[in-house]
């Protein structure tokens, strides 16, 4: 069995539970089948105590990790990654008769297009264009593919992030990267498989659901790393309890478990239990070393933008993200202006030029650190935002949301760098060629990590669910 | 093989574009090229049934599920031998039939003090601590049980632990979710209601009524009108860019949710296409979905005999004929000053929200309504912007209007009483109506449907009982579907419920998946026990209390845990299963051990402390009392964007789905959270206040002793009194504290706090 096979039959566009049935079939019967399968349907309902422990992926030579750069509230694409030139001859005018007209949260479908005022500048072997918003990330060119025909679904911010983050624009679903945590478990024995960073204290759309499990049992929870103090919620003791006491009543705890244990033989649970406070304790250990910058030298802070005020907050946060990744996290999620900070309905000149000084930077000492380190090719960056910005001006100098075709962009974890997939009609309004629909991107993250968007199943209320919602198609040409 | 293609679209597709259609191929083509990929031989898949769109109606093929069977008691089984001694109830009976195939029986009947916390625990969801008489009998007389049972379901915190369950079923939330998550001030009635039903141990028949169509059959009864806030319990999205959608969200998220909590289907499955799995059509889930296309939301609903609301709405009807012309001519003057002053506003919306919005609120249709719900609150209504965009003239017609409608409003008829709640009612227009939606989309309707259950219970020849719908001008479709839904031989409601019950009990449901009969959930292995218990159920008068009764008095509720059985590999119910408390009773019990739970029932949300800087964007405001602070879990806001940190992280699940069965996981942050927050701590220290209290004396031992009566329910034996004192002589040591009497103190404080910590705290034997 191949993932190419398995792929193309995808393309047929079928849902998938079949696949399912049959591979519950071949474990019933004893058929053999990848252990993720049945750690899934170990785990299926959230019963019993999760095993956090590696498992094996789905595809051979995956990435290990993955850090995706969210930028919160729509970037405009049409400023960044993808350039129109004739949105800038006609500005003034509306779309042409031709475009097809759409429904935005503001109604601008008739609005006079808004010229762009970027330069942009071609890069590297590949040529490929980048704005002047973003000349540190255009040095890294090709180690970009840049997919610039995205689509996704939602029209306001809560739905959109939801759906950039769980495949469905209405909540209840587990996040991609509970999902992660769930089909891969977490290399590190220290630290949770999937961590959140904001960039300041107000929090995305949909606050922390966004990082939730939906229907999945709790421990699959992206963490909130803090940026002051401990970096995880009530990870050290109260100010009043010091070391001694809190080693004292651990070990007392632990004796009374391990007696309350002996009297009740078999019970897995109750061990786990003990094991937990175990990992509390290291945690309480690990974590601030995980999170402690200072260990690094002036010129890796220096390559991050942290001794900048503008470039520091992302700065840092991209920095944490390449520790976490050495220490085997999973998934890594990246708020930039967390709270809708890239939102520009007016005055984008402002907001974007803010909001891209403070990742360019960053994102591009991020993916030179990685890849000096080698840890480019086992680690999967994604850039993007929930959707994209209209062609058509709103209040004169700003964009509206544009879910109907916009940019994302991948690097490293296998991604051949240096092409574009895709692309939007000659306004930036809708994809055009190869559209990437949300679960279509879900589903090319996935098997950078070695995760088979189809085989990874958890079972909710007697149906099998995917991260993809039985939809998707893996973007081949991106890793070929 | 001939392409048969049928369109199907993603889901919930806001942009309204028809992006992602799909092809389906035949059957057969799709399991050749599987075995193809796969190198498997079709042959030995499963995958038939679940996968062909296109076969003859599932009810043929399905008719023989055991699920869709018609109830039936089946006869107790006789036991003989020596297991005979250990039916206590047919309950025993059929679990030691199956056990005796493997040569098992039950373990030895548990301890009184271990029944005690169980069932404590079980019902009432505290400690037996909190229980006025809380003497355990070392020898109990044979009645002691039956009554201690008895006690517990008379108890009114009965209905708080049991309510929470039936929260979960229908995602129960005092905000609408989304990113505004604005605040349902009614909700909570709703909740108070169900915590009741279960005390007054309403029937279960009435109470899936009253919660469906209380409104149309019981329109005298303010309880009942309540009770249709489970209609509205759906996420909400207060800016939606498109009403069209959202309103159809909302009705899918209803009839999938009608389908887990009382017919424990997944036909949520079968929005888009033909389900998967069972014998469930597409078309099913439009018609169970037409049953609610009359819903109009109101927080404010009439209340009164049916004679009483006919005559208010006959006298209502000739009042708004009388003043027809003025309200209209009125309306018109406005709506000319709306499409000026709000122009940029309201060019967001379609002409039909934006007619539905423009028609009087007494003029609209069932689907006006609807729509109007989600977008008139996000169109302003600011009077000086309207006045200052009518002409002169047009100014002061609207005055003298509004005047003479004022004058004339004294006159405006009232209804008998009326009542604040979120509620759901009809128009006397009838219902909207229901289309068949290509793949779920809500602009790509075919045919038109009609309200009616899913063919597959043809075959069950389901009697409604005869009540009539009895509140005038309603469809009666709702009353139609609560009849059917009860019927004393609907094949599922009842062992929906009685296998929830059993779930309460032993942490898993004589079936696996408590909200899914279908076919994706094994058979249960004890199916006759269930149908009994179904049976019972019926004939108790749909009584839950008594469920409780003859689950909790069989010996099988009340044997020893699995370390008292003899075999290596115990069968289910050989042995009662441990289980962890679950969120609420673990706060709720730490509540209790410092002294500090608030027992009060009922009333409005309460929001205790949130852990410093736990988020920027979610907050709430602490009760001022320490009292409402602390009050039981369940009372506490149900923010759906805020989850109460400390019961979040033990699973207390996401409340936009529904929850039949939690997840009890076991993960580190629940460790941190019991060791580490001060609000933990804090509590422990109401623990040490208590224990100082009752010890009466600065004598160590008998400290220790209390703690650990009043922590985990029992002096403790020599040895652990031993350790204590060894423990508390060692952390007196670690203190910091220069006074001797404050490293007492510190040390005391440690061993309650570890005590907390405890699997025997956490966990019911």
């Amino acid at each position: 069995m191949t993932l190419a096979s398995q792929t193309r039959l995808d393309s047929n566009g079928r849902h998938h539970q079949s696949a399912a049935t049959r591979r519950d079939f071949l474990v019933a019967s004893g058929a053999g089948f990848p252990a993720v399968a049945l750690a899934a349907m170990i785990a299926a309902e959230g019963n019993a105590t999760e095993s956090m422990a590696p498992r094996p992926a789905h595809s051979r030579k995956p990435a290990r990790s993955v850090i995706f750069l969210f930028m919160d509230g729509g970037p405009s694409h049409l400023d960044t990654f993808d350039r129109k030139p004739q949105v800038n001859r006609l500005a003034g005018q509306p779309l042409p008769e031709s475009i097809e007209r759409v429904i935005t949260p503001m109604g601008v479908s008739e609005n006079p297009l808004l010229p762009t005022r970027r330069r942009w500048q071609r890069y590297g072997e590949s040529g490929l264009e980048v704005s002047d918003w973003y000349p540190h990330v255009g040095r890294h060119a090709d180690k970009l593919c840049v997919i610039r025909s995205c689509q996704a679904d939602g029209l306001n911010h809560v739905g959109s992030v939801c759906q950039m983050n769980t495949g469905s624009i209405l909540a209840g679903r587990p996040s991609l990267g509970a999902w992660v945590a769930y089909g891969l478990g977490s290399d590190s024995q220290n630290l949770p498989g999937f961590v959140v960073l904001l960039d300041n204290d107000k929090e995305p759309p949909g606050g922390t659901r966004i990082w939730g499990t939906g229907f999945m049992p709790a421990s699959y929870q992206g963490t909130r790393f803090r940026g002051n103090g401990a970096p995880i919620l009530h990870l050290a003791q109260p100010k009043s309890v010091n070391d001694p006491r809190q080693r004292g009543k651990l070990g007392f705890l632990a004796r009374l478990n391990q007696q309350h244990l002996a009297k009740r033989q078999h019970d897995d649970e109750l061990e786990a239990r003990i094991a937990a406070y175990e990992l509390a304790y290291r945690m309480q250990a690990h974590a601030p070393e995980a999170v402690d910058i200072a260990q690094e030298t002036e010129a890796t802070r220096h390559l991050y933008g942290l001794d900048q005020k503008t470039t520091a907050p992302f700065g840092r946060n991209c920095l944490l993200a390449r520790r976490l990744v050495e220490r085997g996290v999973r998934f890594i999620q990246l708020y930039s202006g967390s709270g809708s900070k890239w939102d520009a309905h007016a005055k984008i000149e402002q907001n974007h030029t803010a909001r891209c000084q403070e990742t360019d930077l960053p994102i591009a000492g991020l993916l030179q650190d990685l890849q000096q380190r080698g840890l480019l090719d086992e680690t999967l960056v994604v850039w993007g935002g929930e959707f994209g910005r209209t062609p058509m001006s709103e209040k004169g100098d700003g964009r509206d949301h544009n879910p109907y075709g916009f940019t994302m962009w991948m690097a490293g974890g296998g991604i051949r760098g240096g092409q574009t997939i895709g692309a939007t009609d000659d306004f930036g309004m809708h994809a055009v060629e190869a559209p990437a629909h949300v679960h279509d991107l879900h589903a090319t993250f996935l098997h950078a990590i070695g995760l088979d968007h189809q085989e990874l199943v958890f079972r909710h209320q007697g149906r099998p669910e995917r991260a993809t919602l039985n939809e998707g198609t893996v973007i081949d040409q991106a890793f070929s | 093989m001939i392409l048969q293609t049928l369109l199907t679209r993603n889901r919930n597709n806001q942009t309204g574009k028809q992006t992602r259609f799909r092809i389906l191929l035949p059957l057969a083509t799709v399991l050749l090229t599987l075995a193809i990929a796969t190198g498997h031989d079709p042959d030995h898949s499963q995958t038939d049934r679940s996968t062909d769109n296109s076969a003859e109606s599932p009810a043929d093929t399905t008719a023989t599920w055991w699920a869709f069977q018609p109830l039936r008691r089946p006869a107790v089984p006789t036991i003989r031998g020596p297991a005979a001694n250990d039916v206590a109830s047919p309950v025993d009976a059929f679990l030691l039939e199956s056990l005796a195939q493997s040569k098992q029986r039950f373990a030895p009947i548990a301890n009184p003090r271990t029944r005690l916390r169980r069932a404590a625990f079980g019902l009432i969801g505290l400690p037996p601590g909190s229980l006025d008489s809380t003497r355990t009998p070392s020898d109990p007389n044979p009645y002691w049980w039956a009554r201690t049972v008895d006690r517990l379901l008379a108890n009114p915190h009965y209905g708080e632990a049991q309510g929470r369950n039936w929260l979960d079923l229908v995602r129960y939330a005092e905000t609408d979710g989304f990113n505004a998550d604005a605040l349902r001030p009614l909700a909570y009635h709703y909740r108070d209601y169900v915590i009741r039903a279960f005390n007054q141990d309403r029937a279960y028949s009435r109470f899936v009524q009253e919660q469906i169509a209380g409104d149309e059959l019981f329109p005298e009864s303010t309880e009942a009108l309540v009770a249709t806030g489970f209609n509205r319990m759906w996420a909400d999205e207060s800016n939606a860019s498109n009403i069209l959608l959202a309103r159809q969200d909302a009705l899918n998220d209803l009839t999938s949710n009608v389908g887990s909590v009382f017919l424990g289907i997944s036909i949520g499955c079968a929005q888009c296409h033909d389900h998967k799995f069972d014998p469930l059509l597409q078309v099913d889930f439009y018609r169970l979905q037409a049953h609610f296309a009359g819903i109009v939301l109101t927080n404010s609903a009439p209340v009164g005999t049916p004679d009483e609301l006919n005559d208010y709405q006959a006298q209502l009807k000739q009042w708004l004929s009388q003043t027809r012309s003025l309200r209209h001519e009125l309306q018109a003057i406005e709506l000319k000053g709306r499409d000026r002053a709000f122009a940029v506003k309201r060019r967001k919306f379609p002409t039909e929200v934006l007619q539905a919005v423009d028609t009087l609120s007494e003029e609209r249709t069932a689907r006006q309504h609807q729509l109007a719900f989600w977008s008139e609150r996000q169109l302003p209504d600011d009077e000086k912007k309207l006045s200052a965009a009518l002409s002169t003239e047009d100014r002061s017609r609207r005055a003298e209007l509004k005047k003479q409608l004022e004058s004339r409003s004294r006159q405006r008829p009232q209804p008998p009483n009326t009542l604040q709640a979120m509620a759901t009612l009809e128009v006397a227009s009838g219902p909207a109506r229901t289309f068949l939606l290509a793949g779920g989309s809500h602009d790509a309707p075919l045919d038109e449907v009609a309200p009616a259950t899913p063919e597959v219970f043809l075959a069950s020849a389901i009697t409604p009982a005869n009540t009539p719908t009895r509140r005038p001008g309603s469809s009666g479709r709702r009353a139609q579907l609560a009849r059917w839904l009860t019927a004393d031989n609907h094949p599922l409601t009842s062992r929906v419920m009685v296998n929830r019950i059993w779930q309460s009990h032993f942490g898993h449901g004589l079936i696996q998946n408590a909200n899914d009969l279908g076919q994706q959930t094994p058979p249960p292995i004890h199916q006759r026990l269930l149908d009994w218990l179904a049976v019972e159920f019926v004939e108790s008068g749909w009584s839950i209390k008594h469920m409780h009764r003859l689950i909790m008095n069989s010996n099988a509720y009340q044997q020893s845990g699995r370390e008292a059985t003899t075999s290596d590999d115990p069968k289910p119910y050989s042995f009662f299963p441990r289980q962890r408390l679950s969120a609420e009773r673990i706060r709720d019990a730490i509540l209790h051990a410092a002294g500090q739970l608030d027992t009060r029932l009922y009333g409005t949300p309460v929001h205790p402390k949130l852990p410093p800087d736990f988020s920027s964007r979610h907050t709430w405001k602490t009760s001022a009392s320490p009292a409402d602070r602390s009050r039981r879990s369940v009372y506490i806001h149900a923010k759906r964007n805020l989850p109460y940190p400390l019961l979040q992280v033990f699973d207390q699940p996401d409340m936009h789905e529904s929850c039949a069965r939690r997840s009890q996981t076991t993960v580190a942050p629940q460790a941190l959270v019991l060791l580490n927050s001060n609000l933990v701590l804090e509590l422990a220290r109401g623990v040490v206040k208590r224990v100082r209290k009752q010890a009466d004396t600065n004598d160590v031992s008998n400290q220790v002793r209390q703690a650990w009566q009043i922590v985990l329910g029992r002096y403790p034996r020599n040895d652990e009194l031993d350790q204590a004192l060894t423990f508390l002589t060692h952390q007196a040591a670690n203190s910091n504290a220069t006074q001797p009497a404050t490293r007492n103190d510190h040390a005391l404080l440690d061993l309650c706090h570890v005590l907390i910590n405890t699997n025997e705290f956490l966990y019911v034997d």
